[in-house]
């Protein structure tokens, strides 16, 4: 143990005495050495020990204090890739071994961890569990040949770098470096950016967070930047020299070592802890930094302190200058039928809706609680905060009484989670404070002891009191934990309000964040949204930071956003003039050029089938002949639609939807055309199928909708349609145009089968064909009559069909 | 390189709206809009991206040997395809790619196109053709830079069904990458299922 104690301390230590040189590549360095392509780089280094010595060695004299081990690509997954995954623990031991004997007596040697070529869920299909393992693995090897810290480096998953992380935390009490690879707009490969990484490490355990590869310094300077107001810990960079072009087959790196040491004061500026160098440097960049450090002014840290909680892709602050952060409540199965049943099946649309409203709704924050009756609830929240992390953006709120449930879901989700929540209750402290703080999740303090619910904000602050003093001993600050105000009826007590806002006063008074379920405060009385909603604004002038809502509820969220105005937390008032003022704008789509009430005309032109029917019905009740609408009205319409496609004005959505209100239209007047005295409907029979083993019917469907608005009887045989089929129903119905749709290579080809078919047996009917790998001269290749490019373009052929 | 198929549950990456409006005939410049309509329109991309779960697999395998026409693969597997060959020519390793945006986008729309929502069902039919494509586009990206770093570079893409390469060898691509392991399946007719799936081939030189 006290070993252990040692190897932090000296970390410690070296990076108070200002900052820290680490070494530059390695890989390329040793394929200038004679490593020869192809090779498991890691094997060849430690069957030509001297050449890894020598290079590492130049290091050390070039300023380095903390040598890597030539280790990157050494987990099982990579390599198997050269049939050397039963090697693990040898070829890492072995190299470590190589570095403490090149480092001597002085620095330290970082066990460098790498990705291991595959994701693990919830972007990829590896287990959480065995990614951690490979990483266990690995860093047991590393261990065994010595190293005094590890370093996690080159992730582009912050998922992978949990793990790894994780796996090294589990294994020893050596710090830990994580180090993150950004792309040209700043996020990883699975779409993390700077501060959102750092703030998921760094309370996850990271001793150091940093960034390594893929730019140059110029640009990774910027990432130091960004993540410099947010870090707890000290900040790493290890830039390439400058970006990699491929000449000849070959990357290369333009940068000179007198260029790329040039970065160091800015990098110090910055705020950086530890710095050296990866893709294209050399020993020459590393002693150049040493000599510019030596002259470099080291800036103040300052004590960093904020509440914050990440998804994969973004970090949501709270405090109490910011607009209260709604939780989203609607992803909780009570009271929620459909919900359920999905669960129980193993669904998620309703999730998935669920969570793309909320968001679209206004909520920061999705609170996800999967708590029923049928269900294992421990796997059905992995499921769906699995699910979650990687379709939406927003963190996620665990919401379960079960610490089981509340740890496994805190695993797997790739960001730092709130839990809702731990009690002042023995056993939920005893078991959740620890969770937490492995984690580094925050958490909502619930104010409840166990012997019901204290009635007075007195009575609660003595549980937060209580929870609070257990709670720092894991490390634990009033920035990491929200208090819930703890809402009661006011129908039952009307003083439960009055409580509460004490509550919220007190504890934002010290330093907290406050939450509150607000709908339990109108329960039993009617109209409750009103009562909601003036609970919400006077919990906001008392510094409420959190509140957990219904984000649909209009009302509420309007009231939400007039509050953060007049409690300066919205500042200049910009969110609030965002969300209000489109509104005096709206009005109904009128067609280009035209003004006043909306006609038939309209309607078709604009696509608009909701307003369609209506108008078909006044217009008939006002005495409007129906064969004059579809004359006079409908057929002008679709045919100026028409024009308008042609010319591009319109575009296929648009088309169709003017179709779909010609259909609506049609729906209507159809029966009443044929009671009509006088009018004689006469329509063009046309058979439309896609073909045998083809199951595409979208382009035939639409075909089909259009011919129906220009006047013809379509029949519409569906699709996969044998050749006998067609032909028979060509038969039965005596069509004389039949539409033949494919859209394989594979299945085109029985487009010839049935015209071919249909002549020998002597029918009487033209063919038209389309689909998107058939052409015109694929058409007069199998005797077809016609071929159309689009669905217009089919109206037209088959307008001229029919009339030769 | 990864000697195992690489499998990716949840890609992510949407598909470029102005991807997906080119594909229904958008012209910038030439097609009007009106406010009611894009809102419309937006809201069915939205509704499409909720419901694509868009997942991918890739595998890197070296070229044993080339003819005038062909591309013999170190498992065994030929690409028959002049254009194919001609862009491998360089090419020392091939990385074989699919992705797909899964059924649900395919189930809504046809439930739209079913309930006569044609309009809605043909945006999301067109979601879901570009999200699938966004798949193939981010998993070359993302390979393509890691391979930079080794000196190495990926020719463009090309998917059975094109050109001379026959829509059959999408077979053998989709027993290689077993995409059984992401929910596609593969037809007598060498259709793919989820119908808004892609399979694709290129070269590393």
């Amino acid at each position: 143990m006290a070993k252990k104690v040692n190897a932090k301390k000296r970390f410690l230590d070296l990076i108070k005495k200002g900052v820290v040189v680490l070494d530059g590549s390695t890989g390329v360095a040793m394929q200038r050495r004679g490593m020869p392509n192809g090779v498991c780089p890691e094997k060849w280094a430690l069957d030509n020990p001297k050449h890894l010595i020598d290079l590492q060695k130049e290091y050390v004299k070039a300023g380095t204090q903390i040598l890597y081990t030539f280790t990157l690509g050494a987990t099982r997954p990579k390599l198997d890739e050269f049939g050397l995954g039963k090697d693990v623990l040898k070829l890492n031991e072995g190299l470590a071994k190589i570095s403490r004997k090149a480092l001597g007596k002085n620095g330290l040697v970082a066990g460098d961890i790498g990705p291991t070529g595959h994701f693990p869920k919830p972007f990829g299909d590896m287990p959480f569990e065995t990614c951690v393992n490979h990483f266990k693995e690995q860093a047991k090897g590393l261990l065994k040949g010595g190293v005094d810290l590890f370093v996690i480096e080159t992730m582009i998953d912050i998922q992978e770098a949990r793990a790894a992380l994780l796996a090294c935390k589990e294994l020893s009490d050596k710090p830990v470096i994580v180090s993150m690879t950004f792309d040209k707009d700043m996020r990883t490969l699975t779409g993390t950016d700077p501060v959102t990484a750092l703030i998921t490490l760094q309370s996850l355990g990271a001793d150091v967070v940093g960034v390594n590869c893929s730019t140059g310094p110029a640009e990774m300077v910027k990432v130091i930047e960004m993540m410099k107001p947010y870090a707890k810990v000290p900040l790493m960079a290890k830039p390439n020299a400058g970006l990699p072009r491929l000449v000849d087959g070959k990357t290369i790196f333009d940068m000179d070592a007198k260029t790329f040491s040039s970065y160091t004061k800015p990098f110090v500026k910055a705020g950086v802890n530890l710095l050296g160098g990866c893709c294209g440097t050399s020993p020459e960049c590393i002693s150049g930094i040493t000599a510019q450090l030596k002259t470099a002014k080291t800036p103040k840290d300052t004590k960093i302190s904020y509440s914050a909680v990440t998804s994969a892709r973004k970090t949501v602050f709270m405090s109490q200058d910011i607009p209260v952060v709604v939780v989203g409540e609607r992803i909780n199965p009570t009271g929620k039928k459909q919900l359920q049943e999905e669960l129980k099946a193993g669904k998620t649309e309703e999730v998935r809706k669920f969570a793309f409203e909320q968001a679209q709704q206004g909520a920061r924050i999705l609170d996800v609680n999967v708590g029923m009756p049928g269900i294992t609830e421990k796997d059905v929240m992995v499921k769906t905060v699995e699910m979650l992390s990687s379709l939406s953006e927003l963190p996620l709120c665990i919401d379960s009484p079960s610490p089981d449930v509340i740890e496994a879901a805190l695993r797997i989700y790739p960001g730092r989670a709130l839990i809702n929540s731990i009690s002042g209750e023995p056993e939920k402290m005893k078991k959740l404070l620890p969770i937490a703080a492995k984690y580094g999740a925050m958490f909502v303090l619930l104010p409840l002891g166990g012997k019901g619910v204290p009635e007075t904000a007195k009575k609660r602050q003595v549980i937060i009191d209580k929870v609070f003093t257990a709670a720092k001993k894991f490390g634990f600050t009033n920035k990491d934990i929200i208090i819930d105000g703890l809402v009661m009826t006011v129908s039952a007590n009307q003083e439960a309000a009055a409580e509460t806002l004490k509550l919220i006063s007190r504890s934002s008074k010290d330093g907290f964040n406050t939450i509150v379920g607000l709908s339990n405060v109108s329960f039993g009385l009617p109209e409750r949204g009103y009562v909601n909603s003036a609970f919400l604004a006077m919990a906001m002038d008392r510094g409420l930071t959190m509140a957990i809502a219904n984000p649909s509820l209009d009302l509420l969220m309007n009231i939400k956003a007039a509050a953060d105005v007049l409690t300066m937390k919205d500042k200049k008032s910009e969110m609030y003039v965002k969300l209000f003022s489109g509104h005096a704008q709206s009005s109904g789509l009128k067609t280009p050029g035209t003004a006043g009430p909306e006609t038939i005309y309209d309607a078709v032109v604009n696509g608009n089938s909701e307003s369609i029917r209506a108008l078909i019905e006044q217009a008939v009740k006002a005495g409007e002949k129906p064969s004059d609408i579809v004359d006079k009205k409908l057929i002008p319409a679709i045919s100026y639609v028409g024009d308008l496609y042609e010319k591009k004005t319109y575009f296929l959505p648009q088309l169709i939807a003017s179709a779909d209100a010609m259909k609506a239209a049609f729906s209507i007047i159809e029966p009443l055309l044929k009671a009509e005295p006088g009018v004689k409907i006469e329509k063009k029979i046309v058979l439309i199928a896609t073909v045998k083993g083809d199951i595409h019917d979208i382009g035939k469907n639409i075909v089909a909708l259009m011919l129906k608005n220009y006047g013809f009887d379509v029949i519409d045989l569906g699709k996969d349609v044998h050749e006998f089929t067609i032909i028979e129903k060509v038969r039965e119905t005596g069509a004389r145009i039949v539409a033949l749709s494919a859209l394989m290579t594979t299945t085109m080809i029985e487009m010839k089968t049935v015209i071919s078919l249909a002549k020998k047996q002597g029918l009487n009917c033209r063919f038209m064909i389309g689909g998107a790998v058939v052409t015109e001269s694929y058409a007069r290749e199998i005797g077809a009559d016609g071929y159309s490019k689009d669905a217009y373009d089919a109206v037209k052929l088959a307008k001229k069909l029919s009339e030769n | 390189m990864p000697e195992k198929t690489v499998y990716l549950e949840r890609i992510n990456a949407k598909a470029p709206v102005d991807n997906v409006l080119y594909r229904m005939g958008y012209k910038k410049g030439k097609t009007v809009l009106p406010e009611q309509q894009q809102k419309k329109i937006n809201d069915a991309i939205n509704l499409g991206d909720i419901l694509c779960d868009l997942k991918g697999a890739y595998l890197f395998l070296k070229i044993t040997s080339k003819s005038g026409n062909s591309v013999r693969l170190e498992n065994g597997v030929i690409i028959e395809s002049i254009q194919v060959t001609e862009l491998f020519k360089t090419s020392s390793d091939v990385l074989l790619m699919a992705s797909t945006a899964g059924a649900g986008i395919v189930e809504r729309r046809d439930l739209e196109m079913k309930a006569g929502n044609n309009s809605l069902g043909v945006i999301l039919d067109a979601v879901g053709s570009e999200t699938a494509d966004t798949g193939l586009d981010w998993m070359q990206e993302f390979l393509a830079a890691q391979l930079a770093k080794k000196g190495r570079i990926i020719t463009r893409r090309f998917s059975p069904g094109y050109g001379d390469l026959k829509i059959e060898c999408q077979k053998v691509i989709y027993d290689t990458l077993n995409l059984s392991k992401i929910g596609i399946s593969i037809s007598d007719r060498f259709l793919l299922t989820p119908e808004k799936s892609v399979i694709a081939v290129a070269g590393v030189s």
